[in-house]
């Protein structure tokens, strides 16, 4: 192995009740792409922000390039040629493309004496068009990049990143929101660099994408390096495997199909929203578990929000329990019985600092309410019911939501709409976010609401989530359905296929 | 061309020119040269303060405590200056933006060091300093028989002046000129400087400035800083305009300067904004607040027209904002 | 952590430190000017005075909740005072017997007229907020502004003197041997409280304040909720109107002007989280004790009125560090 640019030993970060990492050690050498491994919730995104200098570790140190540190800062790692390529792309949407592309370095690297003051078009110009140069795209360089589309804001990402010449590259989640095509292309720069001499750091869950860039991997599982090793030591298999921590040997969910006489919990008729969905028909029955798969943007989470009021101007029909409903705000959905746990539980869902009761009880205020006031006696005693229903684990209720973990709260979220009596339940990540041993207890939770009746819709990236919970899948590519897996055909290749073969 | 259309100050310059056609089909003596001079006068104060809060609003940020800086810059410096017999004019205005400077940097190391509402912080801040000022200081008035003969004669200086059919004096007050100076290296600052274009980042998306490593410190710093000091300097030149320092002046002012920066297209969650568009605003305002009499409407709406103004305004830009998010996303 | 469950389970800490500011007040007035200090008459004038106040600042306190602010109650409470004598006036003559023993239906019409200024007011904001989604300090910056403007051109500046003797009662009588805007301003107090801890309109709100966006995907009635306690504002806002009226027997456009930070104050010194979701009753009543205590002991000891606006700044950006500092500990 060449020498090492990067080398962490032993770090260690603990969010409030969470350790998020216990330490970690990673070594990447110069010109290696390595893949850094995990679930969602793994300490993936921690370990990056460390590198970034975003967060600061409790513990551990960090050797640059022969340079120890006990802890970085943005600029420090900027400086040290560390440059990161977050999921949310991180850009400014008011300035320019040029701009977005050189003013990051021109502020990190307004260090010498002479123009550090000024920043002219000219200069943001020069700068701009030798770093996408360097990609061998074009872009406009003018736009403002709050006009650009998602994929053009991506490769302003990536653009930027390379303006300081970095000598490690971070990308987290690249692929997210691109096409099979996009992939390519992307893959193909990720290469190009490397041959340039850049270390890459590429984090991913996609097991496949994996063992197509990288040639390292180092995979987290609960905030620890459970496997580490070249690409050819691991097979799909072992790596799975070691992100997940268990063999999937759990039965997938089954549901015996529905008596021609019952009612479908809910069916849509050419349901259509301007730019999103396009005539799309589906049925979901009482106790079914359909899963939503396809690329971010493809129409998986336009369809929860519509279902959830927020297009009140959807075309086609929708008949809850055989009755038409008019989704034309969120309190109409939730009238109709329709159900939505957003992925981003801490920012869409969660009331942080009010108590786990309060959370639970948010959506079904109106059920306690005797003359103007609430009976809160009686509110609290559901709230106790439905923690323990939910298997919360909390000693009491008045606590902050804040305290409880990941998968504590998602149960909170589900358990706020079994008061409000929901019917159809969108799950969006039902698991982002949750660590691997309250995953399994989760699933469990919502295979056993559906089996009592309770109609499912799982949007997820997680492919073997949906293959081992859902007992039917369909995908959504630009709006459209593109593919419909049923039980005994439902396996996670196949999904994966369909997944790359979107275009 | 196209893009020059849909830019807001493009649409407040066509608000602009309503209004003076309006105003001037209501009462033709609007496009004598006189109201013109006049109001080109009224600009001035205005849109020097104006210009310290269009930069505080594209860091994201709002204050309200400038009115409050620049009487105690104006006033302390004038009180100087008649107890040490002191007649300059750099010196005094050097003086007065440094003190508005020093407090602005309060309200800096507030808002960044404890992390505190900006409007909390800058109302605290701006009673803090006004209360002090005359509960300390004083309250007498500094009338033009004791202000500085030099101030006096700085702030009356003309760029040229006529006379009209009867013979009365009609010049075009020089101060102007120190607004459009002082505009125009505000403009270059937020435009061509690193520190400028950053004050836009960080009013774009703070976490993103956090992670590419901006100096959040400086930005902030910078905008309140800035301005303090335009206050202070303003304060001054305002007491050598009208020869006279009044401690107790500037009341509600901040009213004005926001609903003209509002007016100009700047966004109070940050990112937003520019100094044409901010002249223009505060040209728009100044137009129709001291053309209520020539349009035969009682001065005392005045405020109801203020009130109405930063209503719209804020109207609009946040139904401007609503469709860019939408259109971007 | 440990902060975090103190803030979910009640505000004890906070309390018993208002508690002990109040003692210590209390205690050094009590020693720097005894004999004016504990006289009784001290402070039964402050259980005339301070209500309207408290009024103000639970106003303040919520439209807090939601995140929000209202910079409107001022120009609010004097508008409908205003329209009340505006009415008295027209019905019983600008002055003398006829409009001092104005009976008690007209005077209940005036009521009437000026709780639904301050509904008006509310109605107008709620909808500038909640549909219009204009920022709240912006659109409460510019209805104020009309609010203001309106008493200006009702009145033409000067103060409206003389209110019928029923009307007076409200500011001045006593019931039971408590000052009626003291029954006033406790009542109101409860019912807050009973609304806020008990009601889904007090829930939502807090909820809402806490988290916006997850309250729109938990299905509350976002908007209703923010226009309603708006509403709520601008009703208290007009009862404090009534009782400064009833209490000087005049109303004009710039009365209380000073009120407006102090309710501030209060409402962020009394816990009040100025970024919405955190709120106590208690806590506002304490403030607003343990600050007008200290109003009254600074005023006893013939320091200038400005030194006590400058008093409240300072007080305010300490009670905002202090809430912060306890908060990340």
């Amino acid at each position: 192995m060449t020498e090492a640019l990067i080398a962490l030993l032993g770090v260690s970060k603990r969010f409030g009740g969470v350790q998020a990492l216990a330490g970690v050690s990673l070594t990447l050498a110069a010109g290696e792409i390595h893949c850094l491994a995990g679930e969602n919730g793994s300490g993936k995104s921690t370990l990056i922000k460390i590198i970034a200098g975003v967060e600061s570790p409790d513990a551990g140190e960090i050797t640059l390039a022969g340079e120890r540190l006990s802890r970085l800062d943005p600029k420090g790692a900027i400086a040290r040629g560390i440059q990161v390529i977050y999921q949310d792309f991180s850009l400014f949407p008011s300035l320019s493309v040029a701009e977005n592309l050189a003013l990051p370095s021109r502020i990190a690297g307004a260090r010498g004496r002479g123009r550090r003051f000024g920043f002219s078009a000219g200069e943001s110009y020069a700068i701009a068009r030798a770093a996408i140069a360097r990609l061998g795209i074009d872009l406009p360089l003018a736009a403002e990049v709050g006009t650009l589309a998602t994929g053009e804001r991506q490769l302003v990402a990536i653009a930027r990143a390379l303006v300081s010449a970095p000598r490690l590259l971070i990308m987290d989640e690249p692929t997210t929101a691109l096409t099979g095509r996009e992939i390519e292309r992307l893959f193909a720069v990720v290469r190009e660099l490397r041959a340039q001499g850049l270390s890459i750091l590429f984090v991913s869950h996609k097991i496949r994408e994996m063992f197509a860039i990288s040639e390292r991997i180092t995979v987290l599982r609960n905030g620890l390096v459970v496997a580490e090793g070249e690409v050819a030591a691991f097979d799909e298999a072992s790596l799975a495997r070691a992100m997940i921590g268990e063999d999937l040997a759990e039965e997938p969910y089954r549901w015996p199909d529905a008596a021609p006489s019952v009612t479908p919990r809910l069916v849509l008729s050419g349901f259509s929203v301007p730019g999103e969905i396009e005539a799309l028909d589906l049925a979901v029955f009482p106790g079914e578990i359909v899963g939503v798969a396809g690329l971010l943007g493809g129409g998986r989470t336009e369809l929860a929000l519509a279902l959830f009021g927020f297009r009140p101007h959807y075309r086609g029909e929708v008949r809850l329990d055989g009755v038409r409903a008019r989704l034309s705000s969120v309190a109409a959905a939730v009238a109709a019985g329709i159900a939505y746990v957003p992925e981003d539980r801490l920012t869409e869902g969660l009331f942080l600092a009010q108590s786990i009761d309060r959370n639970l009880l948010a959506a079904s205020l109106a059920r306690w309410r005797r003359w103007l006031l609430l009976d809160l006696a009686r509110a609290e005693e559901s709230a106790a019911v439905m923690r323990a229903e939910m298997a919360i684990n909390t000693p009491d209720g008045a606590r902050p939501v804040a305290t409880l973990s990941g998968g504590n709260q998602q149960r909170v979220m589900i358990g706020r709409w079994l008061l409000r009596r929901a019917r159809l339940l969108i799950l969006n990540g039902p698991t982002v976010g949750v660590d691997i041993g309250s995953k399994a207890g989760l699933h469990r939770r919502i295979r056993a609401l559906a089996e009592k009746g309770l109609a499912v819709l799982m949007i997820s990236d997680d492919l073997p989530e949906l293959v081992q919970n859902c007992n039917r899948v369909v995908m959504l590519h630009r709006g459209r359905l593109a593919g419909t897996f049923a039980a005994p055909a439902l396996s996670e290749e196949g999904l994966a296929e369909q997944l790359r073969a979107l275009v | 061309m196209k893009a020059l259309f849909g830019r807001s100050e493009s649409l407040v310059a066509i608000a602009l020119l309503v209004a003076m056609v309006v105003i001037g089909a209501i009462n033709p003596a609007f496009f004598g040269l006189s109201n013109l001079f006049s109001l080109a006068r009224s600009n001035v104060i205005v849109g020097i303060m104006a210009l310290g809060v269009l930069t505080v609003m594209i860091s994201g940020g709002i204050d309200v405590s400038f009115p409050a800086f620049a009487v105690a810059a104006m006033y302390l410096t004038l009180r100087l200056m008649l107890a040490a017999d002191w007649q300059g004019i750099l010196g005094p205005f050097a003086l007065a933006s440094a003190m508005g400077l020093a407090f602005g940097l309060v309200n800096a190391s507030l808002v960044h060091g404890l992390r505190m509402i900006p409007l909390i912080v800058t109302l605290g801040t701006g009673a803090l300093v006004r209360g002090a000022l005359l509960g300390l200081v004083g309250t007498s008035q500094i009338n033009i028989d004791h202000m500085p003969p030099g101030l006096i004669h700085f702030g009356s200086a003309e760029l040229f002046a006529v006379r009209d059919a009867s013979g009365a004096h009609i010049g075009l007050s020089a101060m102007i000129l120190i607004y459009l100076a002082l505009a125009a290296l505000v403009h270059l600052v937020l435009g061509k400087t690193l520190l400028g274009r950053g004050v836009y980042a960080y009013g774009d998306d703070r976490e993103a400035a956090r992670r590419l490593g901006f100096d959040q410190r400086r930005i902030v710093f910078f905008v309140y800083g800035l301005a303090g000091a335009l206050a202070g300097f303003a304060g001054l030149l305002h007491a050598s305009m009208i020869w006279l320092a009044n401690p107790r002046d500037f009341v509600g002012l901040e009213l004005d300067v926001i609903a003209a920066v509002v007016l100009g297209g700047a966004s109070i969650f940050g990112g937003r904004g520019s100094v044409p568009g901010t002249m223009l605003g505060v040209f728009l305002l100044v137009m129709i607040s001291n053309s209520l009499i020539l349009m035969h409407i009682p001065t005392t709406w005045q405020r109801v027209v203020v009130g109405l103004i930063v209503i719209v305004a804020t109207a609009a830009t946040s139904f401007r904002d609503r469709r860019r998010a939408q259109g971007g996303a | 952590m440990a902060g975090m469950i103190a803030k979910a389970r009640g505000f004890a800490p906070h309390t018993r430190g208002l508690a002990l500011l109040i003692l210590v007040i209390f205690a050094v007035m009590s020693f720097l000017v005894p004999d004016k200090f504990l006289r009784p008459y001290n402070f039964i004038s402050l259980s005339f005075v301070a209500p309207e106040l408290g009024l103000l600042s639970l106003a303040m306190m919520v439209t807090m909740m939601s995140g929000g602010i209202d910079l409107s109650v001022i120009g609010a409470a004097n508008l409908a005072a205003i329209l009340a004598g505006l009415f008295f006036h027209a019905v019983g003559g600008a002055h003398g017997p006829a409009l001092s023993g104005l009976s008690l239906p007209l005077v209940a019409g005036g009521f009437a007229i000026a709780l639904a200024v301050g509904i008006l007011a509310g109605v107008l904001n709620g909808i500038l907020i909640g549909w219009a989604r204009i920022t709240p300090i912006l659109a409460t910056i510019g209805s104020g502004q009309i609010f203001t403007g309106l008493a200006l051109v009702l009145t033409g500046g000067p103060a409206i003197v003389g209110f019928p003797e029923y009307w007076n009662f409200i500011g001045n009588g006593t019931l039971a041997g408590l000052a009626v805007p003291l029954w006033i301003f406790l009542a109101a107090s409860l019912a807050i409280a009973i609304v806020l801890a008990r009601s889904e309109f007090g829930i939502s709100l807090a909820l809402i304040g806490t988290n916006l966006k997850a309250a729109v995907y938990a299905g509350l009635f976002v908007r209703r909720t923010i226009f309603l306690s708006y509403v709520g504002s601008g009703v208290l806002a007009a009862i404090a109107g009534i009782i400064l009226s009833g209490r000087t027997n005049a109303a004009k456009s710039d009365y209380g002007i000073s009120y407006l930070l102090q309710a501030v104050l209060i409402a962020v010194l009394g816990g009040t989280d100025p970024a919405g979701g955190r709120a106590s009753v208690l806590g506002i009543v304490l403030a607003l004790a343990a600050l007008m205590l200290l109003a009254s002991g600074m005023q006893l000891l013939r320091l200038s009125n400005f030194l006590v606006d400058a008093t409240w700044g300072a007080f305010l950006l300490a009670s905002i560090a202090l809430n912060l500092w306890r908060s990340r500990r």
